[in-house]
């Protein structure tokens, strides 16, 4: 073997080990996060003109169709539904008022694929840990950590998220968790409630930050009892499988 | 080499334009094929753009560091063993290179799919992504044509 098949050689397997080896040491770690961070932050220079034409054939698309007067207006009721479902919990102060920011998701790992994902809103744009992010008015999960210019949600299918919710029909109080494959759970309803399937649930009063109220799923199966307790199968009314944009609720207190 | 960082940027520019409602074809590893099959009998420049461009869309865009450039090296491999094996009088043949480079395609965009078992399915967009890819390799097989023919004249 001569001194360039030597070379190739070296070249060849040490930018594959290396290769292997982030793959296989990155997965959950807080240095490629920063890294990835990093990566996008430098990276809206140059994508910039990009973000421009997206939006602006965004734009024309929606004009084309009429849409945009019907988003402006839905965004309008989502806002104004926001403030009446604060006013109804006299306990709540939302400070300034429930606003909404919307979001684009541009990061979803897939080794946290169930757990959570990165929007080009961050601290800048008044993004605040623990608000509530919906998708077409149904809750999709939290903001978990805020950068300057973006931030993570972490769904409602994370193993780590607890939500306390209501059931609509029934006005019973569970917690909502996910499983981390996609599945999520009502627990501690007592067996003795016999919930039904079909059955609403929303947010119950959690913190300033996340109103009462905001559509999440449905029940959609009945578990095992455990404890007196029975758990419940849920089905999500957002569709964390197409999630490209999300609207945070933000305006609230920590 | 220039034409793997253009791709490159190329690539991540008009993601960002179609976020959200399509991935577009791996430019890069189409130029990387198109660079290894060129220089098949010294392909060791080659493998430092492959992980650097790698690890840069695996930053940016999958998350999952290591995995992207893994398979551009192995790619650049690949090509390179496959072409030096070819009788020189057989490499300008661009079926076999057509076929190279859907296949490379297809390698590079399914393995992130593969690995982390999401986006799989006849409905995907990666589906969809190696239908564009499609029209961009017939693009590149008639450059390889016309290339060849320049080279023979």
């Amino acid at each position: 073997m001569g001194r360039t098949g030597t070379r190739y050689w070296i070249f060849f397997l040490g930018t594959l080990s290396l290769s292997l080896l982030l793959a296989a040491v990155s997965p959950g770690s807080l240095l490629v996060d920063k890294a990835m961070d990093l990566t996008g932050l430098v990276m809206r220079v140059p994508e910039w003109p990009a973000r421009i034409l997206r939006n602006a054939v965004a734009r024309t698309v929606d004009l084309a169709a009429g849409e945009r007067a019907l988003r402006e207006r839905i965004d309008r009721l989502e806002k104004e539904n926001l403030s009446l479902r604060g006013l109804l919990q006299t306990t709540i102060n939302f400070g300034s008022g429930p606003g909404v920011q919307e979001g684009h998701v541009t990061l979803r790992s897939s080794a946290a694929w169930w757990s959570e994902v990165r929007i080009d809103r961050g601290f800048k744009d008044g993004i605040r840990p623990g608000m509530g992010a919906t998708q077409d008015g149904a809750l999709v999960g939290k903001v978990s950590r805020v950068e300057s210019n973006s931030a993570w949600i972490e769904l409602l299918t994370s193993p780590s998220l607890y939500i306390p919710v209501v059931v609509e029909e029934t006005r019973d109080l569970g917690v909502l968790n996910g499983e981390g494959d996609g599945n999520v759970w009502l627990l501690y309803v007592p067996a003795e409630k016999n919930l039904r399937i079909g059955m609403n649930l929303s947010t119950a009063l959690v913190s300033e930050q996340l109103p009462p109220g905001i559509p999440i799923g449905i029940v959609s199966g009945i578990g095992s009892e455990i404890g007196g307790y029975r758990i419940y199968k849920l089905s999500l009314n957002a569709d964390l499988s197409r999630l490209y944009k999300v609207k945070v609720i933000s305006g609230g207190k920590p | 080499m220039a034409i793997v960082w253009f791709s490159l940027l190329a690539r991540d520019l008009l993601q960002v334009v179609f976020s959200g409602t399509a991935i577009v074809p791996d430019f890069t590893v189409l130029a990387l094929v198109w660079i290894a099959v060129f220089r098949c009998e010294d392909a060791t420049p080659l493998f430092i753009p492959a992980f650097a461009t790698g690890l840069f869309w695996d930053l940016r865009w999958t998350a999952l560091p290591g995995v992207t450039s893994s398979a551009y090296i192995l790619l650049v491999a690949g090509s390179a063993w496959a072409w030096s094996h070819i009788p020189p009088g057989r490499r300008g043949n661009p079926i076999l290179f057509f076929v190279w480079a859907i296949a490379a395609h297809g390698f590079s965009s399914f393995l992130p799919a593969l690995l982390s078992g999401h986006g799989l399915g006849l409905h995907s967009p990666l589906v969809s992504q190696q239908g564009m890819a499609l029209a961009c390799v017939l693009g590149l097989t008639a450059l390889f044509i016309r290339q060849g023919r320049t080279r023979h004249d």
